[in-house]
């Protein structure tokens, strides 16, 4: 495989997540984004950045105006210089920007940017196809991993599915596409808040395709949820000891100490904090729970991607052939569908 | 979803071509991956996940495989590959031709299973 094959990722949250892993990036995962009410992006925060896959297509409605100033010193920006590595891209051009307690880059990410940041975006972009790293885990994700072939040959249909990234930059909303020439400025926007200026830049961009064609796909980069939940769940168990060995101290008639916890005095007040705790606990495990299984499914789906199916459709073609089936079924199949078309 | 109406073969007319996702329909998988012979067969391709043939073959991950290898062998591109297989001349003939029903015709006459029917 030469340096300039790249293969096509799929728009997949968990295929994203362990790419973004095996960058070597920790406290972050990635989320699919089903709607753009305020109340799913409420339940996704911290958001470090928003992935738009979407058909592309050669007239694409302009919004905003390309960064030409100073800002571009600010800015990590990449272009792309080689087919398909739009996905990589795009997560390196968002994650490169942020700025999160939450994620630690790793040293991959890390030299990757301080290498590149004296480099033009095109040079970035040829910097990303010179990583054997950032490479071999893209490609590890291959879908074409059966067998070399030429899908253009196969392929009628020229349908071109790009990336782009969302992100946040001191107070301005970007929109970093690799096929631009540099990013594009939507404007200012909260610091805390820029899910709110994204949502109508993206309400836009989606009316503009025709009814029916649901060709795109939103994802965020989002911190790792086990370790939020981890740490909520210290907070809450904290609240609740609190509580606890306050109750303990007013029985034993101890003279309440300059408090700075801002817990309450009375027993039956600090019996109900000690409640509430314990079911935000019960909630918090619950959903600990279910992201633990969210991430063995991923692992699972992860381990089917990367499997080979060559062998094992050639063997299911022999079994059939030597019992004389397969013919039947390509003939029954065959019939079925006229007879679909008929009706 | 809703229009994928491409990627068809070039030498069958489009009303009777049919994509071998079609062929292995869940009627078809079902039986198959609950039969003892085919399954002791399939175990050693299975992917490492400790899951039945049949979660295997239903995944949408296998589907994807197999829509994959039609997209290859109607290009006409699979021809080389029958010989890794073990599998004869004629079979590669049929598959360079990106005629599935050649293809199963060919693979069914070379496996012993009745060869080439002749009306159908």
């Amino acid at each position: 495989m030469s340096a300039g094959d790249w293969c096509l990722v799929e728009s997949d949250p968990g295929v994203f997540t362990e790419l973004i892993r095996e960058f070597g990036v920790q406290g972050a995962q990635v989320e699919e984004v089903w709607s753009l009410d305020e109340q799913s992006f409420e339940n996704l925060k911290p958001v470090h950045g928003l992935i738009f896959l979407y058909k592309w297509r050669s007239e694409e409605p302009a919004q905003g105006s390309v960064v030409q100033d100073s800002r571009l010193e600010d800015i990590f920006f990449a272009k792309q210089v080689i087919k398909n590595a739009c996905a990589t891209l795009a997560i390196l051009n968002l994650l490169l920007n942020t700025s999160h307690p939450d994620v630690t880059l790793g040293s991959t990410l890390s030299e990757f940017k301080e290498f590149t940041l004296p480099l033009d975006p095109s040079s970035r972009g040829l910097a990303v196809t010179n990583s054997d790293h950032i490479r071999k885990a893209h490609n590890s994700f291959s879908r074409q991993q059966m067998f070399e072939f030429d899908e253009q040959l196969a392929k009628k249909d020229d349908d071109v599915f790009h990336f782009v990234a969302y992100v946040e930059v001191k107070g301005r909303l970007y929109e970093l596409d690799g096929l631009k020439e540099g990013p594009v400025d939507l404007g200012k926007c909260d610091e805390g808040d820029w899910l709110k200026t994204v949502k109508p830049v993206l309400d836009q961009r989606i009316q503009s395709y025709t009814a029916g064609e649901i060709h795109f796909n939103l994802m965020a980069i989002v911190t790792d949820r086990k370790m939020q939940l981890e740490r909520q769940i210290t907070l809450s168990e904290s609240q609740r000891d609190m509580a606890a060995k306050r109750i303990e101290a007013l029985i034993a008639g101890e003279v309440a100490m300059e408090d700075s916890s801002g817990l309450p005095s009375d027993p039956a007040e600090l019996q109900t904090v000690i409640e509430e705790a314990e079911t935000q606990l019960a909630s918090l495990q619950e959903k600990m729970a279910e992201e633990t299984s969210k991430l063995e499914r991923y692992k699972l789906e992860n381990i089917r991607r990367k499997h080979n199916y060559l062998p094992l459709i050639m063997e299911l073609l022999k079994i059939l052939a030597r019992r004389g089936q397969l013919v039947p079924l390509v003939e029954q199949a065959k019939r079925k569908k006229q007879q679909q078309r008929e009706q | 979803p809703g229009e994928t109406q491409a990627a068809e073969s070039q030498q069958s007319s489009p009303e009777d071509a049919v994509n071998l996702n079609e062929v292995f329909s869940s009627h078809v998988i079902r039986p198959l991956a609950n039969d003892e012979e085919v399954v002791a067969e399939l175990s050693s391709h299975l992917p490492p996940t400790g899951e039945t043939a049949e979660d295997v073959l239903s995944s949408p991950q296998f589907q994807s495989a197999l829509s994959t290898f039609h997209s290859g062998l109607t290009s006409g591109q699979l021809g080389p590959l029958m010989s890794q297989f073990g599998l004869g001349d004629g079979v590669s003939q049929s598959a360079a031709s990106g005629d599935l029903k050649a293809f199963a015709d060919a693979l069914q006459g070379e496996m012993g299973g009745g060869g080439a029917s002749g009306g159908g």
